[in-house]
């Protein structure tokens, strides 16, 4: 947006604060903004106390959780799944299906194969 | 987009693997409960919500396809869950305003020993710092729910406009507008308890 010189009321300044302040105005708002706030004391005043305000929230100090947190979400998690959340899955759970498939077919055409091998007269590969 | 690093602890956990369950508290157990006590105000709400936060990842675990971060994904149950305990506690809540800010009183006064606090500041540096954080954390509360997440998630985590709208599954322009309504909401909360202009 083009402004003139002073063309920003104190609405429309109050209303760029935020982007000011995350540095994310475009270059004619910025510097429309910094004239503004050059020129006009009750803008700069308000910005000052918006500055303070966002920087107050970022120096808030980190709460931690307590002590015994992870133990108590392991407690909930058995609780609710009855013990059964960390059991080691069945073998058939962990191994994904598709592989698990290959192999069986692959065992099969080996003993098919074996089978025939014994009986070399009957011998008809599939 | 999951990092490699992420996607092998995420395997691990999808196998129900302990020690994944422990790598995962340790990494992200701290940054979700302050996100939610930021939300709720409260230590007790937060520990619940927090906890419950974590139960839902390691139940839907499987779920998580990875087209996003890991810790969007986290963050948005976070957010959900939070969303709805304040619900809840507004509906509870709705008549004993005093009470409750009686309650963020004890809290904020309690809240030290698990606050990261420096001890090199004097005393009067220290209650100047407390006066201070109690003002924040009660402005934060004051503000609307889904303002006071945007500003918390943005002001207090740092994260970026569309970890935000991706969280919040609301476009980054209302993350934007929601945020700066918010900022504006607490400056005035600051300026009428901290006598700033």
């Amino acid at each position: 947006m083009d402004y003139g010189a002073f063309a920003l009321d104190h609405a429309r300044a109050t209303e760029l604060f935020s982007a000011y302040w995350d540095e994310d105005l475009p270059a004619a708002d910025l510097s429309a903004l910094e004239e503004h706030l050059k020129s006009c004391v009750v803008c700069r005043r308000e910005y000052q106390t918006f500055e303070r305000t966002v920087g107050a929230v970022g120096q808030l100090h980190p709460m931690m959780a307590p002590p015994d947190f992870a133990e108590s979400v392991r407690t909930r998690i058995r609780k609710r799944s009855r013990g059964r959340f960390f059991s080691p899955r069945k073998l058939a759970e962990r191994i994904p299906y598709e592989l698990f498939s290959l192999v069986m077919l692959g065992l099969i055409l080996a003993i098919y194969i074996v089978l025939q091998l014994s009986h070399p007269t009957n011998l008809k590969l599939p | 987009m999951t990092t490699l690093r992420e996607r092998m602890l995420i395997r691990r956990l999808q196998q129900r693997d302990e020690r994944a369950f422990a790598e995962v508290m340790r990494l992200y157990q701290h940054k979700v409960y302050n996100v939610v006590y930021r939300m709720v105000g409260s230590r007790e709400e937060a520990e619940d919500v927090a906890q419950e936060v974590f139960v839902t990842v390691f139940k839907h675990v499987d779920t998580f396809r990875g087209d996003a971060k890991f810790s969007t994904w986290l963050y948005r149950i976070a957010t959900n869950h939070t969303r709805n305990r304040m619900k809840y506690l507004g509906r509870r809540a709705h008549n004993h305003t005093s009470e409750l800010n009686d309650a963020a009183e004890r809290e904020l006064a309690d809240s030290q020993p698990t606050a990261m606090r420096p001890h090199i500041a004097g005393p009067d540096a220290v209650l100047e710092g407390l006066q201070l954080e109690r003002v924040v954390q009660q402005g934060i509360a004051a503000l609307e729910p889904e303002h006071r997440e945007v500003l918390v998630l943005r002001d207090v985590e740092n994260l970026s406009y569309d970890e935000i709208a991706a969280i919040t599954g609301v476009a980054e322009g209302t993350v934007k507008s929601r945020l700066h309504r918010a900022r504006l909401a607490l400056k005035e909360h600051m300026a009428k308890h901290l006598g700033q202009d």
